[in-house]
């Protein structure tokens, strides 16, 4: 992949500072949009309808996916959007404000297919569709994550595989961060977890 | 003179005219908000989007790019209607309970917008704001912050000495968004206020009471 302004305009990207970003798999796609959107919606100068609304429109719509409340056609809203700002705002943000939609719908569109309609965030990083869950058998019952968690939701006793109310769970992941028995894992899709929800879709 | 092509029509025009203007007198219709004829192109609304087929279908704001030779302009292609159908849309977000962008939907053929925001009388067209500068000349008003949060207003908002009381920004409003308020007299206002021999307030400016005046500073240009 030549990097040129020719091969980068191709993809979808600018060449300058921000137009080409590097993330691993830990990243997920559909927030990443959100955080860019958030960015240009904040510089936006608010001169011309498309930029000023659009952004706007866009933000709220990608949040509301990252969020689990993402509604039936929201993509193809996010398409349409993206398309009619690029083309018709007045200035060069504008312009280029929708190129992480784009670019990500291009080339993710399963992320966002499956954040829609299956629950699913396989970055693990949309909190309104993970779940954090202590392995029984991995748990010593050590009391690290209870003592550290900042909402106070896991319950249990020394020595005893502990639980968490996920009724206060705040999904911070200080518990995953401090399990020295890697007993803490991170699921997706209405409480399974990603393997178990693929091996129900081959089923 | 230039000649271009406008919807597939041979249209010859002043070198300088804008594609609307050019468009206009030869009947074709292109709509726009932020566009008033005694005021200069603003290019804000991005309803008059225009494609450019000569420009690899570039879309351009038609009240404010002027006409060049061999130029191939559409003015109702898809991408074009598709566009405004867009902006319409948004316009809609916090407008729809306007007359104005209820009708400009209506042309667009949208009928209810996916996207809703706090109704706001103002679409931040700048017209108040240009006519002020360019018309009045009083520069009482402006438009202040950025992005979602800009709106008109004067300076620190508070009552702006600058302003003559002319009522051209509550005229030349589109959507009614601005009203006049009787607060005689005004406050701290830089014209000298004349007193009225029947009621006894200040409304009127001096300057602008002296009707003989000011017809002889018409007549006879400095």
């Amino acid at each position: 992949m030549p990097i040129d302004y020719e091969s980068l305009t191709a993809l979808g990207a600018i060449m300058g500072s921000g137009g080409l970003v590097v993330v691993d798999e830990d990243t997920c796609m559909v927030d990443l949009a959100r955080y860019f959107m958030n960015f240009v919606q904040e510089e936006s100068c608010g001169k011309c309808t498309p930029c000023r609304l659009g952004t706007k429109a866009m933000l709220d719509t990608l949040t509301r996916i990252t969020q689990g409340r993402g509604e039936a056609g929201d993509i193809e809203y996010l398409a349409e959007l993206a398309d009619a700002v690029k083309t018709s705002a007045l200035c060069g943000l504008g312009q280029t404000a929708p190129n992480p939609v784009l670019t990500t719908l291009r080339y993710f569109h399963d992320e966002y297919a499956e954040h829609l309609y299956g629950g699913v965030c396989r970055a693990r990083v949309c909190k309104g569709l993970i779940r954090y869950e202590i392995i029984p058998e991995l748990c010593a019952g050590c009391l690290v994550c209870l003592r550290n968690c900042t909402m106070n939701a896991i319950v249990g006793e020394k020595l005893k595989p502990h639980s968490i109310n996920y009724a206060l769970c705040g999904k911070c992941g200080v518990c995953k961060a401090l399990c020295k028995f890697d007993a803490v894992r991170v699921t997706t899709g209405n409480g399974y977890s990603l393997k178990q929800l693929d091996r129900a879709i081959v089923q | 003179m230039v000649k271009l092509e406008i919807d597939n029509r041979e249209i010859r025009v002043e070198t300088g005219t804008t594609i609307l203007q050019a468009a206009r007198m030869n009947g074709i219709a292109i709509p726009t908000l932020c566009y008033h004829e005694a005021l200069e192109p603003y290019a804000a609304c991005r309803l008059c989007v225009v494609e450019l087929a000569s420009a690899r279908g570039k879309l351009v704001a038609a009240c404010a790019q002027p006409c060049e030779e061999g130029m191939d302009v559409l003015t109702s292609s898809p991408r074009v209607q598709n566009s405004r159908r867009i902006t319409a849309e948004l316009l809609m977000a916090s407008g729809a309970h306007l007359p104005l962008v209820e009708a400009i939907a209506q042309a667009m053929g949208v009928q209810w917008a996916r996207y809703s925001l706090p109704a706001n009388d103002c679409i931040l067209c700048g017209l108040c704001v240009r006519a002020c500068d360019e018309l009045v000349g009083a520069r009482a008003i402006s438009l202040v912050k950025r992005g979602l949060e800009k709106q008109v207003a004067a300076p620190f908002e508070i009552a702006s000495a600058a302003c003559i009381g002319c009522a051209t920004c509550a005229l030349i409003c589109p959507t009614g968004a601005i009203a006049l308020a009787d607060i005689t007299p005004a406050p701290h206002s830089a014209h000298d206020p004349r007193t009225c021999r029947v009621c006894g307030e200040q409304s009127l400016p001096q300057k602008f009471a002296d009707v003989e005046a000011l017809l002889k500073e018409e007549v006879q240009p400095a």
